[in-house]
């Protein structure tokens, strides 16, 4: 019996669901671009330009607040870690050197390296709130209960996903983050991560299949 | 060998080598051949399906997630850092750059630092080498200077001569006051002694 029967041809069909239509070839081209932009936005920065860093602030300041929001669930530590990327940013951005990758590889390996650390900082007072981290669980529960995933979108979906993402461990949720949700390329999250694109890809399977399991125990159809 | 025609010859696919495509699959970047196998191999083992199944729920549900707004304050607050906060001399160029432009950069870096210190000595050294020149040239006023410098000396020790004398002098004077002294105390002693009569 084929797959695509069983599972239903439009669930994994990658062309349909997730190939062109997602926009990686795009993506990659648009990326391109951004990353020709940024390589002169950087030049301009070391030249002194204070107008190419106040641009340079503005154009990134969403994607590396996204993944630090997404990965510490907090909005408060998530703007600390902005701050603190930005400051990293100002003292050695003198060390970036465009040939050996682009600015915003660049950028997310510098904001990853901080999350790491933050992570490392707030071990123990994870550790002492984590029995209150399942009661809401239960409450979760009940109030998700029987609805399917097509119901769920938009805001409620991102706080779900929030929710789980704080339950992978880090290798795997900053994969999945990387990916699925600032949508990079498999080479970028390589380069990003220092780790190869085979264990990228590993990770990036285990990380949405703990995900799924977490979200359908709170109550989600996935 | 690439892995492709490696899973041809094999004709199907392992569960290791089913999840080793599994995010290509997903994504729909397989060709039709690696597509058609990754399939076979999900239609026939239950745990890959599942696997999988799950993983591609999980996109799918990433995919409905919004976007995260950035607050309206960080953007701000990051630029004023920049404009009024100490990072203000991180971001400016150096006042060198400011004044002669980018072209004094290269020649600021730490590896000139010595060749500038170098040239800057030997500047300092021609106004020396100047004089030299000049005295090697004026023999009449090498030998005042030489016979400045005689005179200086011995100068010097006849003053160090008779600093030496008056040490002495006064020195004689203090043991002849001491010697005086000892004698006047001695004295009375003398007059105590008695003879006893037989």
């Amino acid at each position: 019996m084929a797959f695509s029967a069983v599972m239903g041809q439009e669930v994994f069909d990658g062309a349909s669901l997730f190939g062109p239509a997602k926009g990686h070839a795009s993506a990659a081209s648009a990326a391109h671009a951004a990353s020709g932009s940024d390589a002169q936005l950087v030049e301009r920065c070391l030249a002194g330009d204070g107008t190419a860093w106040q641009d340079l602030v503005r154009i990134h300041t969403r994607r590396v607040y996204a993944i630090c929001y997404r990965f510490t669930g907090s909005d408060a530590d998530a703007q600390d870690l902005t701050q603190d990327v930005f400051l990293r940013v100002f003292k050695s951005l003198a060390t970036f050197h465009s040939a050996t990758g682009t600015f915003s590889v660049w950028l997310t390996r510098l904001t990853r390296n901080l999350l790491i650390d933050h992570y490392r900082r707030t071990k123990a007072d994870r550790a002492t709130g984590s029995l209150e981290d399942h009661l809401p669980v239960l409450e979760e529960r009940s109030a998700l209960a029987g609805r399917t995933e097509g119901m769920v979108a938009g805001r409620e979906a991102s706080e779900l996903i929030q929710g789980a993402l704080q339950k992978l461990s880090p290798e795997l949720r900053e994969t999945v983050i990387l990916r699925d949700l600032e949508e990079m390329e498999y080479r970028e999250i390589s380069q990003a991560l220092e780790i190869p694109e085979g264990t990228v890809k590993s990770r990036l399977n285990r990380g949405r299949a703990e995900l799924a399991r977490i979200l359908r125990r709170q109550g989600v159809g996935i | 060998m690439t892995p492709s025609s490696k899973i041809r010859q094999s004709s199907a696919l392992s569960c290791a080598q089913c999840e080793e495509h599994l995010a290509d699959f997903l994504d729909g970047a397989l060709s039709h051949e690696l597509k058609a196998l990754v399939e076979a191999h999900l239609g026939t083992c239950n745990a890959c399906a599942d696997f999988a199944r799950d993983a591609a729920g999980a996109v799918a549900f990433t995919g409905r997630a919004s976007a995260i707004e950035v607050p309206a304050t960080l953007i701000p607050q990051i630029l004023s850092e920049i404009t009024t906060g100490p990072s203000r001399v991180l971001v400016e160029a150096p006042l060198a750059e400011r004044i002669f432009g980018r072209w004094i950069r290269p020649v600021l870096q730490p590896r000139f630092a010595l060749g500038l210190a170098m040239a800057a000595l030997s500047v300092a050294v021609i106004p020396w080498r100047w004089q030299t020149a000049e005295l090697a040239t004026a023999p009449a006023r090498i030998l005042t200077m030489a016979e400045n410098r005689v005179y200086r000396v011995y100068d010097r020790a006849v003053k160090g001569y008779e600093d030496l004398a008056v040490v002495a002098e006064a020195r004689n004077q203090i043991d002849e006051w001491r010697d005086a002294t000892d004698q006047d105390a001695a004295q009375p002693a003398n007059n105590d002694i008695r003879v006893q009569p037989r």
